[in-house]
Formats: structure tokens, sequence, C-alpha cells
């Protein structure tokens, strides 16, 4: 009988235990974020909105290598590259993320030789139709170097431009002029 | 260790003579022998009951398609399929693989239900995937796909994608006739309707319901509130991993690999990066190894939170859900800082990791060190002290170790009957021999028991993370192993040969040395694994997933019999299964 009353209290006492820790959470720190006008705190690293970005110069950083699109594991990226009358100088002619498809792993950004492809922190791109997911290379393009400030792919390609002749690049030594090597 | 100085492979050669044909030469040391299809079941006998120290877990059972295989002629007997049985030993800590060649038309081969009753499902998803047949199997049927599908999806010549084949379409006949077969039939599934006396009632629990926590369908044989038979019926989750593995690249298919069990992120990587890296002969250096762990260590907590929270919804106790997925969003901050994304990282790479870790990484984690432990004291005092949720889980769904093995249970299911098996501390792996943690143990093997198992493992998780934090070792998080994919990105900017490589690795996919490899790790929900077979391709020729849930799955009839409704939701709830860990 004792023993009945004993494991009734403490069975009792089990219950009221488990709701007052549960109380307890009345008066702790809230922890909801008061979306959409308060934002979470993203991470620098967040892998989101895909964006192509410019060279310090400002010009399209992208030379359409196509490298993202095959490295892509779910094929929802296609371009057509094309070469600028003037210098010879290769950009995409249209540049198609598929949205939809996106599955956000950032391959592309890793494939990318030039930076010009990365994805940031921004995850609000919600449409009400389908095909609006789908970004042309103006919604894509931004007028900045993103994520990697200071990198020109042209100045370390050993790639002549304007104003900048073979030889000049990082860590280029001079041309040899293989002529004189004849005997 | 072996007590007997023959090999595995001279033993049945002893035993057996003239139907062991030959000892295959396999990149990950399993010994790989080829018998003759005919005595298949009495070398499955002798290997469970008859060696010192036996085989008694059927650990795998497969099929590959060997048809279209560049390397196949160095190969023994081989015929267009290869059924094989990987089996584990845990007196020796030994695996055994052993590869029948089916012959014929329709190529079959005597079903091993009678030796392992675990292989009842996985001879059920090889004949449904490969259309090899099993005789003798007590109910060979489609498992995975529906059951008016034509074709056997891994079959290589079966189309991978919707746009090899003709567009869907959906014709009334068709409607009608896709209708009719989903109509219940209780004859179809074994189930008898009852006698003259009575009817019993059947209840359609899924594939829609919350308390089987994703797309699964249990059909239940009740006799009043008592179950006589429950029958799960999987599938619904498919998706074609393993075809998809067939398709991809070897670096392209990491981000699929996170989706098998979609939450343990990263450590379906490390599963899969571990098998190619073995393929490949791959060293990774030890800050990435370190990086690795901890990851996965972070990531065995957030699926174990998740658990514990939904099984205790399950028992009724909704408020804990709350607290412990915000926990895990904890969890989750620390991941998309590192790695950039919170359920599907992808982020482990072949022969490393994406990238190094960000500038004051240490500080979120070691927040989280001194957070989580009080969190997880108030849960054991609100949940597992409770009179309501002990009587609900004790003394439920319990199983010992015997049947634990028979059935192919791992992980936590096996660990709270009291067998201690954890490979993280038997075969070790990526450096875990250098970390101090427990095996947490439990007796009863019931639901209270899995509970108190998964509990104290995330604490000894905590513990592995903070010595990962202490002693992160300095260094390169790559390996300078050719076939690292990518090559490190800052040399990849920098100069031609890293960025020639770079673009072959990352289009074609790196040429991984012909051979196969299975590697199985301890995740989350037991022992996972992928046996990887290489004809020297940019592509994987067969990926086989070996994933825990699918066998936990199979012994749910025998767990649920004579139990009631409610205890069959405890049941779900505390084998902690993800659906696409099943189905794949």
């Amino acid at each position: 009988m004792l023993r009945k009353m004993f494991d009734v209290l403490e069975g009792l006492y089990s219950h009221l235990r488990s709701m007052g820790l549960v109380l307890k959470h009345t008066f702790a720190k809230r922890v909801t974020v008061q979306y959409p006008e308060e934002k979470p705190p993203l991470a620098p690293r967040w892998r989101g909105r895909i964006v192509l970005t410019r060279d310090p110069d400002g010009e399209e950083r992208c030379v359409g290598c196509y490298l993202c699109a095959v490295a892509c594991p779910v094929d929802c990226i296609s371009l057509q590259a094309a070469e600028r009358e003037e210098d010879g100088r290769r950009y995409p002619e249209f540049f198609r993320i598929n949205f939809s498809r996106c599955i956000f792993c950032g391959y592309c950004e890793e494939a990318c030789p030039t930076y010009a492809i990365q994805l940031t922190p921004d995850f609000e791109m919600c449409e009400y139709n389908r095909q609006n997911l789908v970004y042309e290379k103006q919604d894509l393009l931004i007028s900045g170097v993103g994520k990697y400030p200071g990198y020109n792919f042209y100045n370390v390609a050993g790639l002549a431009t304007k104003g900048k002749p073979k030889g000049q690049h990082e860590n280029e030594d001079a041309p040899v002029d293989v002529r004189s090597l004849l005997p | 260790m072996s007590t007997s100085t023959l090999t595995i492979a001279e033993e049945l050669q002893e035993r057996f003579g003239p139907a062991v044909f030959g000892v295959q030469e396999t990149r990950d040391g399993i010994p790989t022998i080829w018998v003759d299809a005919a005595s298949i079941k009495d070398i499955m006998s002798f290997l469970k009951s008859g060696v010192s120290d036996p085989y008694a877990m059927l650990y795998d059972l497969s099929v590959i398609d060997e048809r279209v295989r560049m390397d196949r002629e160095q190969h023994y007997h081989v015929a267009s399929y290869t059924v094989f049985y990987h089996l584990v030993s845990f007196g020796r800590n030994e695996d055994i693989r052993i590869k029948v060649a089916p012959t014929g038309v329709t190529p079959a081969v005597d079903s091993i239900t009678s030796v392992f009753p675990a292989a009842n499902w996985y001879e059920r998803e090889a004949w449904d995937m490969y259309g090899v047949r099993f005789n003798g199997h007590p109910n060979l049927r489609r498992i995975l796909m529906p059951n008016t599908w034509t074709g056997h999806p891994l079959r290589k010549d079966h189309p991978a994608r919707a746009t090899e084949i003709e567009p869907f379409q959906l014709p009334d006949e068709k409607l009608q006739r896709e209708q009719d077969a989903m109509m219940f039939r209780p004859e179809e599934w074994g189930l008898s309707r009852g006698t003259d006396e009575f009817d019993y009632m059947f209840l359609n629990l899924g594939p829609h319901h919350p308390g089987t926590h994703g797309l699964l369908r249990i059909i239940l044989q009740l006799d009043g509130e008592e179950i006589v038979e429950a029958i799960p019926d999987i599938g619904y989750h498919h998706r074609g991993a393993e075809k998809m593995g067939e398709r991809q690249t070897w670096h392209t298919f990491i981000p699929y690999t996170d989706r098998i069990d979609y939450l343990s992120g990263v450590m379906n990587n490390l599963a899969y990066l571990l098998a190619v890296e073995k393929l490949a002969g791959i060293e990774v250096p030890p800050r990435s190894q370190v990086i690795r762990v901890m990851m996965s260590e972070l990531f065995r907590i957030a699926s174990h939170l998740v658990w514990y929270g939904t099984f205790a919804q399950d028992l009724g106790a909704l408020s804990p859900t709350f607290f412990m997925f915000n926990d895990r969003e904890k969890i989750l901050g620390i991941v998309e800082a590192i790695c950039g994304g919170r359920m599907h990282p992808s982020w482990f790479r072949i022969g490393g990791v994406a990238h190094d870790l960000p500038k004051n990484w240490d500080k979120p984690i070691r927040d989280f060190i001194a957070y989580f432990p009080p969190r997880i004291k108030d849960y054991d005092n609100a949940l597992m002290k409770n009179r309501i949720f002990k009587s609900r889980a004790m003394g439920i769904g319990a199983y010992n170790v015997k049947e634990a093995i028979e059935w192919g249970v791992t992980g936590p299911g096996l660990r709270a009957c009291g067998y201690d098996w954890d490979f993280r501390k038997k075969r070790p792996y990526s450096g875990f021999e250098n970390f101090e943690f427990d095996v947490p143990l439990a007796e009863k093997g019931d639901c209270y028991a899995r509970a108190q198992v998964r509990i104290e493992e995330m604490r000894q998780s905590l513990r592995i993370i903070e010595q990962c934090v202490n002693n992160m070792p300095e260094g390169a998080y790559k390996s300078e192993h050719p076939l690292t994919t990518p090559p490190r990105k800052d040399r990849t900017m920098h100069d031609i040969e890293t960025l020639i490589n770079h673009f072959l690795n990352v289009s074609w996919g790196p040429i991984i040395p012909a051979g196969e490899a299975f590697f199985g790790i301890e995740a989350s929900k037991g022992a996972y694994g992928y046996y990887l077979i290489s004809d020297g391709n940019t592509m994987s020729y067969r990926t086989r997933i070996r994933t825990p849930s699918f066998p936990h799955m199979q012994m749910l009839p025998l767990l649920s019999r004579g139990v009631t409704v409610s205890d069959l939701l405890a049941i779900l709830g505390s084998m902690d299964y993800v659906l696409a860990d099943v189905d794949r």
C-alpha cells in the first residue's frame, strides 16, 4: 500500500517536473526570428542566388568556357560563348540558369576559372510562376566583383590584352625569342 | 581475429571443392569468392553456422549487371549478371563477399531466405531492380517499383532519364489499369480476411501519415486494437539513386549522396568518398580528416535531435519537438557558416573538403559545446524520467541480440540490446582511432533502450567535436593526389598546369582506376556504406548503397505483432529511419 502510494506520488512528481521544465521556456529568450520584418543572419558562405560578377575594371568576368554548365550535377545552366569584335575577348552571348532545377550545391562557383559565377547569401527568390525562375543574363549580371575583389583573370592568364602585352602578367617571364636560339 | 589457421577462402575450398571457383582481387581487401550458383544455399549455411566465428549477419545482397563492363574479361565466370552476398562476422571483425553468376534467359539462383531471413527484402529488391529470380523465395514480388512497372530499372539497358523514353501519357485505359492495381486485396499481401465468425479490420497507415515520418505505407491487419500483422509497403521515396550514380561523374554524384539519409548531411558524403578514395588510393591529409570527423559528428547530433523530437511527439509530447529543432537549428547555423548549405551541404570532396575552415570557425562550435549539455539534461528530466514516456516506451518493441543480427540491425538499434559494436571503434576510419569516446550501450533492446543509447551518443559526439576543436591540425585541407577533385583553387587560379587538371576533373570527371571497393561507416542510423565498382571510367559502373534503414524497416512486422497501433508508432519512432534511406 505504502509502495503504491509512493509510486503514484513519484509519477505525479515526474509530470509536474516535465510541465515545469516546459513552462520554464515561456520565460526563456525568444529564438523565433520575426521574418520578414526581421531578417535571419546569413553566413558569408551561404549558397543562395547565383550572380555573374565583373572584374575590377568593370568588364564581365565570364569567358564562356562552359565549365559551370558541365560541372552542374542537375544541368540547370546553359550559355553560348561569343567573341567581342574589337579585341576578341570571350563573353557569354546568353547565360541562363533555371532556378527551379538548381540545387545550390555551389559546384558552378567551384568550377569557374575566373570567379565569374558566385553564390550569394540571398534566398528570397520565390515566384508564383515557375517560368520566372529561369534567370537570363540581365537578371544574373551584377556590377560588382562579388566575393573575390581584385581578381582579374586577364592579369594572370598570360594572354595579350590591350595595354598589357605578353610577358607583363603576374609571375610571367618575358617571352623568349625562339629564333634567337637557332644556330 | 580468426582462430583458424586457414583463410576463409581455403576453408571453403576444402569443404566445397569444385563449387568454389576462385578468389577475386578487390581494392577493399574483403575476400571476394566466386562460387557455383547451384551450391549457394549450402555455402551460405556453412558460412553462417559451419565455421568458427561465423558470418552471422547478412549485410548486403544485390546484383551487378556485367554486360557493358569494360574490364569484364579480368573476372571469373562472368555471365550477364552477378549476384553478390556481403556477410559480416563480428567475431573475426571481417567481411566476406560471395559472388555467383546465374545463367539462363531469366537468370535465377536459389533463394537464401531460409538461411538468412533478412535476405527476403534484399532478394525482392534484386528481382525488382535486375530481374534476377530467386527460386524458393516466399514472396518474390516488386518492392520499390509499382507492380505495373515494365522492365527492371537498374539494368544497363533501362533508360536513366525521362527524356530517353516516350513522353509520359495517361490514357483512360492506363489510368484504369493503375487504379485497379492500387485496389487493396488482402490476399495479395498474404493476409486472410477473417473467419466465418469475424472479420479482421485492415488499416492503411500512410503513405501520408505524420506517424510514419515520411512516405511509408504500413498495411495493418487488426483484431480489435491489436495488430495481427503489419506489412510495410516501401518505394514511395524511391528515386533511383544507384542509377544516378552510374550516370553522374564520381565528382558530381556527391550532392546526390546528401539526399540518401537527408538528416545526416555530410556523413553521406563521407561514406561515399571513403569508398572512392579507397579505389583511387588517395590519402587524405590530417586536417581534412579532422574537419570531416567534426562535421559528421555535428550531423550525428543534428540527426539524433530530429529523432528525439519526433519520437517524443509520437509518444504525445509536442513541446520537445520545438526545443530540439531549435537546438538543431544552432547546429545547422554552424554548418551554414562552414559549408554554405544546411541539410544538403555536399561539402566533402574527393581527397578532402571543399574549402578550408572560415576565420573564427571555432567560436560558434565552442558556444554550442557550452550550450548543449544543460539542454540535454533538461530533456532527460522532462522526458526520459517522465512516467508517461517511460510506460509508453519501456518493454515495447524489444528484440534481443540474436534477432538483431539475424535481421541485419546495426547502429544504436544493435547497441540497445547490449551488443558492443561501433564501426568507429572496431574499424576506425578517417582518424577515429585518435579520439577518446565511449560506445554507449543499453540492455533491454526496447524503445526506451534505443532512446537511452542515442541520447548518450549525442554526449559522446559532443566529446569528439570538442577534441576536434581543441586539436585541429594545421595543414592542407585537400590532398595533393592528382585525382583530388577539384585541385586546390588558389593554384587553379594562378597556374595553367593545375587549371588543366581542374578542367578535366570537373568536366569529364576524374578517372578512377578500375576495381571494386566497399566502405562502410557508422552513420547516425547504423552501418552505412557504398560498394563502388569502377571499370576505369569517369563514372561509377555500379554504385551500391547499403543503408541501415532498409533492414531495420524489414524487421517491423516482427516487432509489431501483438501490440496496439499506438505502440506501433512508438516502435516506428524509436527505430529512427529515413524513408529516403530505405528506398534510395
